[in-house]
């Protein structure tokens, strides 16, 4: 866990986490459409560090209080992992709005995963003249 | 049971499978992981799922089922023609399946660096939940399919198999081949993934579906060479007839049998042996038809000239051989004793007459090459 609030029962240990990430993850309060993600990582591995930082990223500059996001860790929880049928790693999963998504890899790249989460540039602005912020 | 070969030290896992551990020299190497490349449809699957069941029902060991294409409903019911009832298997902590089928209901996007880390996580704790022994992995091309960097993919699979030898599994691990034989496996996989590697073919020969199963290597452990024919049988699954090395069970004889012609009872060194089988092949027209002519007791299989002698001549006892030659003119045919198992036997063509009093044996057709071939050269 990053420190922060976690709704969700399965929480993954809070040995791999950094610091730097602590508040990353946001419970949703507010907006009409919320995203929501399950994120599959595999222990420390760079990749899974990138994915986790890159993600952080485009949630806190397009998603702000509009998302929902679940961490695992596939090598603490393998049954997990079996149950969702996840062969590679990193894995983002966006779960709702329907369709499912299903992006694999470190996320390095930010418009493939906003066009992978069929989140479009629009969409990003106005969430953030909504809020006043910018990320 | 495990076999320990001579020189390195790598021990053989008795699989089980009906004439392959004869053919691997006793099975496969243990805490290894073996190559199984095949063209579709070849048995690949079969093979790897056989693997599983020896373990299951010999030696009373889990296994494993990757599977990456079939679903496991479509595993179960095929291994049920068989005999095997997985499901039962699985109820019992027996056999396990960790289910990389695709699912076609979702799109997937690659953005950036990946592994494989969750099918590793998902093999381990499969193997560690059952006590697993074996595992078979079938079959990895769809990972080339699924992921288009080509070099992660085979870092990941090398991955795996340092994987499962360090967990101590026995595996199988199955990927296409391209027909044609020239390459062993689609994505070269060979080179990189494993030290052994069995290669499956299902070659149509002379119009006749030829499936044969080759050992091609072992590393640091012996096995027989060559290829071997095989079959998939509804009852019993796949099996592999190692025909230099059939074990023979009934003991050896010097009663002999007349063929009724007496000419080549001499040429027979007296006769035909009594249990053993004989082959009688020459070409349309030659005469073969007038084995009924030999006496009842005799077993004599009829074949086509050709191929069918080269496909079958280790498990034949005895072959004779009749060709046309035409010579000055006129049509000749000649017998040989081509082989005979146990026995001396004439070593010369002679010629084969054939009359209203039936079939007789003649004089040496000497002087004359080629026979064999069908076309006859006077050696001049």
């Amino acid at each position: 866990m990053f420190g922060g609030s976690c709704r969700k029962q399965r929480c993954p240990g809070s040995a791999r986490t950094s610091d730097a990430s602590v508040g990353f993850e946001e419970d949703v309060l507010q907006g009409d459409t919320t995203i929501v993600m399950t994120l599959f990582v595999s222990g420390q591995t760079t990749n899974s560090g990138r994915a986790i930082a890159n993600l952080r990223s485009i949630c806190e500059r397009e998603l702000a209080g509009r998302y929902e996001l679940e961490i695992v860790d596939v090598t603490q929880e393998p049954a997990v992992a079996e149950e969702r049928k996840i062969l590679a790693t990193p894995a983002l999963i966006k779960e709702l709005p329907p369709p499912l998504r299903r992006i694999v890899g470190d996320l390095s790249d930010r418009e493939s995963v906003l066009l992978g989460l069929e989140l479009s540039p629009e969409y990003s602005r106005s969430g953030q003249s909504e809020n006043g912020e910018r990320g | 049971m495990r076999r320990t070969g001579p020189s390195t030290g790598i021990s053989k896992l008795a699989t089980g499978i009906p004439g392959f551990d004869f053919v691997a020299l006793g099975g496969l190497p243990a805490g290894r992981s073996t190559l199984v490349a095949g063209a579709t449809g070849c048995g690949k699957t079969v093979f790897s799922a056989q693997f599983l069941a020896g373990g299951i029902e010999d030696q009373g060991t889990p296994g494993i089922f990757v599977t990456l294409e079939d679903r496991p409903v479509a595993i179960r019911e095929n291994m049920a023609g068989f005999g095997w009832d997985v499901e039962e298997w699985e109820e019992r902590g027996r056999w396990g399946f960790v289910d990389v089928s695709p699912a076609l209901d979702v799109d997937e996007l690659v953005v950036g660096d990946f592994d494989l880390d969750a099918l590793l996580a998902r093999i381990r704790h499969a193997v560690d939940e059952l006590g697993a022994e074996r595992v078979a992995i079938d079959s990895v091309d769809v990972l080339f399919s699924r992921f288009e960097d080509t070099r992660r993919v085979r870092r990941e699979l090398f991955r795996m198999t340092r994987l499962l030898d360090d967990m101590g599994m026995t595996s199988v691990i199955t990927a296409e081949a391209p027909p044609g034989g020239d390459d062993v496996t689609r994505h070269g996989i060979e080179e990189y993934v494993s030290d052994n590697v069995v290669v499956l073919r299902n070659r149509l020969s002379q119009s006749v579906r030829q499936r044969t199963l080759e050992v091609l290597k072992f590393r640091g452990t012996d096995h027989q060479k060559g290829e071997f024919p095989f079959t998939i049988r509804a009852d019993v699954g796949f099996v592999v007839v190692p025909l230099t090395g059939l074990e023979l069970e009934h003991p050896s004889t010097e009663e002999r049998i007349s063929t009724g012609i007496q000419g080549l009872d001499e040429m027979c060194g007296g006769g035909l042996l009594r249990t053993s089988n004989v082959l009688l092949s020459g070409a349309t027209g030659t005469g073969k038809s007038l084995a009924a002519l030999f006496t009842s007791t005799t077993p004599i299989r009829v074949g086509q000239s050709g191929g069918l002698e080269a496909d079958i001549s280790a498990t034949m006892d005895t072959i004779l051989t009749i060709r046309y030659a035409e010579l000055e003119g006129s049509v000749q045919r000649g017998i040989l004793v081509l082989k005979m198992r146990g026995s001396g036997h004439a070593k010369e063509l002679r010629r084969l007459s054939i009359d209203n009093h039936g079939i007789h044996i003649g004089e040496p057709l000497s002087g004359i090459t080629g026979i064999l071939a069908g076309i006859a050269v006077r050696d001049d």
